[in-house]
């Protein structure tokens, strides 16, 4: 199982940093503009954007290990789409346009085929599904890994909405939450290990199997993670977390004037995306429901 | 040769994923029934050795063999019938509801008959004094308890082999005796004991034979009383005598005439190089001699 | 005679989950700037008595609570947690426990944030605990990805910028190297020596701590059974031993002659330099 590594990676770049709230607008900006568009050149080069990004913020590939996992999702919405795409409502009966058939999955040699088309179109369909499920799960952590925790905590304990603010034990939560990640799936491969040497396969095996090993997994990390959860607690109460109403912040978090640059920039980026694409059909597959010519 | 190892190491070198060489060429062989410790302090590769030992981690490079096979093509769950592993922490383990099930746990994923099975679970649990216990939650148990309680589930497996990863690390005086005369037990019936640790006093104590580990490869393979006398090997590897034996040195450094490894054999040695120093009236020795609590053996 | 910087009277303690009290009539007193070790097979009760030193018992941990604890003249039963924080400071066995922050910085900032201290009054604390621990050019740095001993020091620095008069450890060097062990004792030592505080730790480890303290207090079953200077206790061996406990290195081994009826002039050897004394004493012929 590979350890999922999304954490804070100090280093000192622009996007280090830019203002919390400029990150969470910029992931804000991806997921729309990815929800407007769905030609995959279009897809490609938002995503194009985010390897920009990360490689401004000098975070490190590895620590995207967890893209393996949406590559799958990628392979199987591609797969399911060239079969079933046709089969939807909007377009299914549609005689104006010509879908390509790649294969079919049952041959016309074998009795009753051809059967169960793959549609050119809904692979790519499918594909571009992928592609915005990549740009958005690629912007996303980026605001965990180049953003500092302390700045993060100072940023949201700052919001005023009138008189309310975010509760500061809420946002505690969250940002540790976040800080333990890591800690838990160190947890997680202690138990691995001490349960296969007992025998126990994670890897492999049908489904049942595999959902066995759920137990002797999961039981071990949860009492951990609850006992962890106890002992903090006392190492808080400790420091007297909690005292005052008015805590202290000796991080600084400042909205310059960088930052309003920045998300200028993306608010009209991501307005004229979504006029290009709403009202003037840019950057959409031509047979995607609802749209296009 | 290699038939009669149980577990031989050949030229083995592994590298994690992120570029970190933890071990740079070990080759070592132990046969079977010996009581062997792995020292080396923290970063000297020694986790990374052990969890080549049943197949947790394969050699990026060299070999490892278990009773010829090499690990590579052999599954974890293969080799856990050869080596057992008792882990520092019992709370990776453990996650039945009852003290019974969890020793059974490990002997079920074998496909034992259930008759073997409640057979071997019975004389594990015997052994590590638990065996009252059988109905109770996990949780009901002291830390030192939940300890014994691994031991016995692993124990239940009856492997020729058992690996006991720094047993006595943050335990008390009591359990550090009883998780240790185990050891001594089970070796004496025939096991094989490895423990990797970094408490020297433990070696001293049971260990004949000490694979000293630095940056990777083995500094040292040799009889425990060998490699305190290298006071430069010690400090080169970041290992620290035990107190006792660390006083003992201090006391030859002066010229005392002084041997063995536990309080009864250095008092001895002192003894006899003291004839002519002042002694108390005769009646002083009848204070209660010192009780094997204390006498480190 | 200046009032007691710790002062447990009667205190006894149940887990409300629990069959029986886990604490049963403590009574213990601590002099301002005193070192004192508390040593006691596991399950003694050690871990519940510093949680009652600190005011988690009564306020945060369920269970019934008799008797009276008193720190730096303040009773843990009227006195919120967070006052007592400011008060006693406790470092946990484990540094991964208590370390949370990014940076070192940030972690010894932790304390003063939560009391709401002005910033430059935060900076003067970081920097003053920094001294002491001796880590100025480390603040910088990732608390997990310091070794043992630096973490261990951090944990005690995150305490010492509460100010707390006494500081209370749990274990401090079981999962430490040898090395970093004698760092972090010769920390504790400074702080009760320098700087007038009183330290109260757990340990197993005891031939590193047997020279360095000033009172000894044992524990077992909840109750405490033996309390005295480390001479007292330790220059015993055969009360140690029936309790399962056993004395350092040096007064064993001078025990295990003593009984064979070599006399030592009355006292022990407690530290292997002491150890090298009376031999040499005994070589020369002077008891």
């Amino acid at each position: 199982m590979p350890v999922i590594d999304i954490e804070y990676h100090p280093a000192d770049t622009p996007v280090h940093r830019l203002h919390p709230f400029t990150k969470l607008a910029f992931e804000l900006a991806v997921f729309i503009i990815a929800a407007v568009f769905n030609q995959p050149l279009y897809l490609l080069a938002l995503i194009a954007v985010d390897l920009a990004l990360i490689a401004l913020a000098r975070v490190p590939l590895h620590k995207f290990r967890y893209m393996r996992v949406v590559a799958y999702v990628v392979l199987f919405l591609m797969f399911t789409q060239a079969i079933w795409f046709t089969s939807f409502g909007d377009f299914g009966g549609r005689s104006d346009f010509e879908w390509r058939t790649l294969f079919h999955l049952w041959p016309a040699w074998a009795p009753g085929g051809p059967r169960v088309p793959i549609v050119f179109e809904g692979a790519l369909y499918g594909f571009s599904l992928g592609l915005r499920l990549v740009a958005i799960s690629l912007a996303f952590p980026l605001l965990i890994m180049a953003t500092h925790p302390g700045d993060l905590v100072t940023a949201l304990a700052g919001v005023r909405v009138g008189r309310w603010r975010i509760p500061p034990n809420l946002i505690f939560v969250f940002t540790s939450a976040l800080r333990y990640v890591p800690t838990v799936s160190r947890e997680f491969d202690h138990t691995i290990d001490a349960q296969r040497s007992r025998g126990v396969e994670f890897e492999g095996g049908n489904i049942f199997t595999q959902v066995r090993a759920a137990m002797p997994l999961f039981v071990p990390v949860l009492t951990s993670s609850l006992i962890r959860a106890q002992d903090l607690t006392i190492a808080l109460e400790t420091r007297a977390f909690g005292a005052v109403d008015q805590r202290t912040f000796l991080r600084e978090v400042n909205f310059r004037r960088r930052d309003a640059v920045v998300c200028l920039l993306l608010v009209v980026v991501t307005a004229a995306c979504v006029i290009a694409s709403w009202q003037f059909g840019y950057g959409l597959l031509p047979y995607t429901p609802g749209r296009g010519s | 040769m290699s038939a009669e190892l149980i577990l031989e190491a050949r030229d083995l070198v592994h590298t994690y994923a992120g570029g970190h060489t933890a071990l740079r060429g070990i080759s070592l062989g132990i046969r079977p029934g010996e009581f062997v410790a792995f020292v080396g302090a923290n970063g000297s590769g020694k986790t990374t050795l052990m969890k080549h030992f049943n197949g947790l981690l394969k050699p990026t490079q060299g070999q490892f063999l278990v009773s010829g096979r090499d690990t590579r093509k052999t599954t974890v769950s293969r080799l856990a019938q050869t080596i057992g592993f008792v882990f520092q922490n019992p709370d990776h383990q453990i996650f039945c509801y009852s003290v019974w099930e969890e020793t059974l746990f490990g002997l079920q994923q074998q496909k034992l008959p259930p008759a073997e099975a409640q057979a071997r679970a019975a004389r594990a649990l015997e052994m590590v004094g638990l065996a009252d216990r059988r109905d109770r939650h996990p949780r009901e148990l002291s830390r030192g308890q939940r300890q014994r309680l691994a031991t016995a589930s692993v124990l239940a497996m009856e492997t020729p082999v058992l690996v006991l990863d720094e047993p006595t690390t943050g335990q008390d005086f009591t359990a550090r005796r009883q998780i240790m005369s185990l050891a001594v037990d089970l070796h004496q019936r025939g096991r094989t004991i490895i423990m990797v640790t970094h408490d020297m006093a433990l070696v001293a104590e049971y260990a004949t034979r000490a694979i000293v580990l630095h940056a990777g490869q083995v500094a040292q393979d040799a009889a425990p009383a060998d490699i305190f006398l290298q006071p430069e090997l010690l400090a080169r590897t970041g290992l620290r005598l035990p107190p006792l034996l660390e006083l003992a040195q201090a006391l030859r450094a002066e010229g005392w005439p002084v041997e063995g490894h536990t309080v009864a054999a250095l008092a001895q040695s002192l003894q006899a190089a003291l004839p002519a120093a002042p002694w108390t009236s005769p009646g002083a020795a009848s204070a209660p001699p010192p009780s094997e609590s204390h006498a480190r053996h | 005679m200046p009032a007691p910087a710790v002062s447990i009277s009667h205190l006894t303690f149940q887990y409300s989950s629990a069959p029986a009290p886990s604490l049963r009539d403590i009574n213990l007193t601590l002099v301002p700037g005193e070192i004192a070790l508390l040593i006691g097979p596991t399950g003694a009760g050690k871990s519940t008595l510093y949680l009652a030193l600190i005011g988690l018992i009564p306020h945060l941990i369920r269970g019934t609570m008799a008797g009276r604890v008193s720190v730096a003249g303040m009773d843990t039963s009227e006195h919120s947690i967070a006052e007592m924080a400011q008060k006693v400071g406790i470092v946990f066995q484990d540094p991964e426990t208590q370390l949370f922050a990014l940076t070192v910085e940030d972690e010894l900032a932790f304390g003063p944030e939560n009391l709401g201290l002005p910033k430059d009054e935060i900076v003067r604390r970081i920097r003053a605990a920094a001294t002491i621990i001796q880590l100025t050019d480390l603040l910088e740095r990732e608390p997990a990805r310091l070794s043992g001993g630096q973490q261990q020091t951090v944990a005690i620095g995150s305490v010492w910028s509460m100010l707390p008069e006494v500081i209370i450890l749990d274990e401090p060097t079981s999962n430490l190297d040898p090395q970093s062990s004698q760092r972090v004792l010769a920390l504790i030592q400074t702080l009760s020596r320098e700087h007038g505080k009183t330290i109260l730790i757990a340990e197993h480890n005891l031939d590193e701590v047997a020279g360095l303290v000033d009172r000894v207090f044992v524990m077992q079953q909840g109750q405490i059974v033996l309390n005295g200077t480390p001479q007292e206790i330790f220059g015993r061996p055969a009360q140690l031993h029936a309790l399962g406990l056993a004395a350092p290195a040096a007064t064993e081994l001078a025990y295990a002659l003593q009984t064979q009826g070599l006399d030592f002039g009355g006292a022990l050897p407690l530290t292997l330099e002491q150890g090298l004394a009376a031999f040499r004493r005994l070589r020369r012929g002077t008891p």
